[in-house]
């Protein structure tokens, strides 16, 4: 059931069996797996069931590190949380992004994938994945599109898939549930503002509430799980100080610490040897009822050999102006632009001379993979066009046109003419004690501490990519389809202006079984603590290679079954 | 009239089917090589990766040419023999191919 915390009585002591911080990803997913247990449990949620900007301010504060987004933009402080603009992109870690790898400073989780496996395979019911495999085998099979044929054993095919947009959100998918749920009471809008312990510290003995009105009160509970977020749970931690001068959780100062994002930034670009170069299969398409994103990666053993982390790479294909201005196009121009479609530019420098010459070079392997680079529009994109108000739909329509006119050229002319293709770097960082979370000297409305970031990112991280791009060079160019450029200097003073993150706020509660490398133990529980546990991306030690969605859900799954036990 | 038989270079240069292109890349070639590089010191850098090194320049066919430098290319860039041109990834091979390019 729903609850309004200014309907609660002021100083009120409630009381329950579990006690959730948080109604995001993670919180809606503990609170679920309790429905109809004699647990009775309680959900503390800052946000109400629709978008609030007062509440959402209080996710601002000052970022001090590396450009990063305004605090309040990366996260939505709402019920169904960040899941409200997720953007449904799936792939579970493999057994190395668990692993200890020896020239990965703090990698290493306490477990893997036996231990993850069928934790996943409950996540992927959760997030509704249509697709139920990741073999990128399978997908290539079954695909009308393919892989470029990159030369070497040191990249690999790696395949996304992506929740359906209807299915994203979770306040959507399990609100009804929820509210159904008698043994379930989310209370809207409670924030909560401090951790109360008893004496020793070691207990957590109530959470203070309040709420943007005034209204105050507590909330009791055998158990505890913090479920706020990469940002918000070492917050939280670091203001509850009654009995702990440095935050809860951080007798070892790590509380906030190895602040993890994926970083990203155009690293270079590929001059296709051919002008009708196949790239439609790197963009995000249906394969069936599926829709997936295929990527380039490292390879592992590549990874290895080279100490290095993580780099993975999104294709974009760059098409002649003429095309791209179509698309931008609402009427009938838009058909008669795409007819021209046929000038080559964009690769400046000696790009355009390099893709005219290298085809000579490369009569050992002329290859054109078929297929149309842009997608027929999703059946739910022209179903948003009808569903929305006619207001909205006047936005959505021009995409809408110049999806169709690009399909019909394809069924027209061929393949869309590709001047460049554009190749994204995401990668991995390496965990880094100095990228953290702290408390601001600013205070938001309810009086705490703002949080603070400083992002930072090293040398070797800028090593990582720089190598990576080499290595996509040496297979770009030894299968012919094409060369790179390289437009990232790692020795640059700073990082590209347009490094951005994911979205996803992860490692500044990390798990590790030693207290002095870890704020959380292997089962979420916080190092020292008796009854409070952290569920979410914060318990990352490494960000690894896939997005943190299902993963945040399956780690939820596995505490939530620890917790069946310990509350029994 | 006296016919005067193409060089080394000038077999080689003449492989590319736009030799305005690949002029244009083998003077940014030039700069990333370095130094004075004449067309005849490029051909023997050239011919040293071919069996029977500048025999194999004067006499293969030129479709038999072209394979065996594309193979030295697809050589080059699995042993990580690549060279970077205002950033672009490039076989060392076939800079010095667009440089000889550049120079006759």
């Amino acid at each position: 059931v729903f609850a309004e915390a200014n309907g609660v009585q002021r100083d009120a002591a409630l009381n329950a069996d579990l006690c959730v911080i948080g109604a995001g990803a993670a919180g809606i997913t503990l609170a679920r797996s309790f429905i109809g247990t004699s647990v009775r449990v309680a959900v503390l949620e800052s946000g109400g069931l629709q978008f609030d900007t007062a509440t959402q301010d209080l996710y601002k504060g000052p970022n001090v590190g590396l450009p990063y987004f305004p605090l309040d933009t990366p996260r939505l402080r709402m019920f169904g949380g960040t899941t409200n603009h997720w953007a449904g992109v799936c792939r579970p870690f493999d057994e190395a992004d668990f692993a200890k790898r020896a020239w990965i400073p703090y990698s290493g989780w306490p477990f893997g994938t036996s231990e993850m496996d069928p934790y996943y395979a409950r996540a992927e019911q959760v997030v509704h994945l249509q697709g139920d495999h990741w073999s990128t085998q399978d997908w290539v099979k079954q695909d009308t599109l393919g892989p470029l044929p990159l030369a070497g054993d040191q990249v690999e095919t790696r395949v996304d898939q992506i929740v359906p947009e209807a299915f994203r959100s979770f306040s959507t998918d399990y609100g009804d549930q929820i509210k159904a749920a008698s043994n379930v009471t989310v209370y809207l809008d409670a924030n909560v503002t401090e951790i109360e312990t008893d004496p020793s510290g070691a207990a957590v003995t109530r959470l203070r509430v309040a709420t943007l009105s005034g209204n105050r009160f507590t909330v009791a509970a055998p158990a505890y799980v913090l479920a706020v977020g990469g940002i918000e749970n070492p917050r939280l931690l670091l203001a509850s100080r009654q009995h702990h001068p440095n935050g809860i959780g951080n007798d070892h100062g790590l509380v906030g610490r190895f602040f993890l994002e994926h970083p990203r930034f155009i690293a270079g670009m590929i001059a296709p040897a051919e002008r009708n170069l196949g790239v439609g299969f790197y963009l995000q398409h249906r394969i069936g009822q599926t829709i997936i994103q295929p990527r380039v990666g490292i390879t592992r053993s590549a990874q290895q050999a080279e100490g290095m982390a993580d780099v993975q790479f999104t294709l974009d294909p760059v098409y002649d102006p003429a095309l791209q201005q179509a698309n931008q196009s609402t009427d009938v121009a838009a058909m008669k632009a795409l007819r021209h479609a046929i000038a080559r530019h964009g690769l400046g420098d000696i790009g355009s001379e390099l893709s005219t010459v290298i085809g000579d070079l490369m009569t050992w392997d002329r290859f054109v993979v078929p297929g149309a680079p842009l997608p027929v529009p999703y059946p739910e994109v022209v179903g948003e066009v009808m569903r929305v108000t006619p207001r909205d739909r006047q936005s959505l329509i021009p995409g809408l046109l110049g999806d169709v006119a690009s399909f019909v050229y394809t069924r027209m002319e061929g393949n869309i003419p590709v001047n460049s293709v554009t190749v994204t770097a995401r990668f991995e960082p390496i965990p880094n004690p100095d990228s953290r979370v702290t408390l601001s000297t600013e205070r938001d409305e309810l009086g705490m501490p703002r949080a603070e970031l400083d992002w930072q990112l090293s040398d070797a991280d800028k090593h990582n990519v720089e190598r990576g791009m080499q290595i996509l060079a040496g297979a770009v160019g030894g299968s012919g389809v094409g060369r790179v450029k390289i437009t990232f200097d790692e020795h640059a003073s700073s990082w590209p202006a347009d490094l951005a993150g994911g979205y996803h706020l992860m490692g500044t509660t990390r798990m590790h079984e030693d207290p002095r490398r870890g704020v959380v133990d292997p089962d979420g529980l916080v190092h020292g603590m008796s009854n409070l546990y952290i569920a979410g991306s914060s318990v990352f030690p490494t960000a690894g290679s896939g997005n943190p969605t299902m993963l945040i859900v399956a780690l939820t799954l596995r505490l939530s079954d620890h917790l069946k036990g310990a509350l029994r | 009239v006296r016919l005067i038989p193409p060089t080394d270079a000038d077999r080689l240069a003449g492989l590319f089917s736009d030799r305005a292109s690949a002029r244009a890349v083998g003077r940014a070639s030039l700069r990333a090589l370095g130094g004075d590089r004449s067309a005849s010191a490029l051909v023997d850098e050239v011919a040293a990766a071919l069996p029977d090194g500048r025999r194999t320049i004067a006499g293969a066919s030129e479709d038999d040419l072209r394979e065996l430098l594309a193979a030295r290319v697809r050589d080059d860039f699995g042993s990580g023999s690549i060279l970077d041109v205002q950033g672009w990834q490039l076989s060392s091979t076939e800079v010095r191919l667009y440089a000889i390019a550049a120079l006759v």
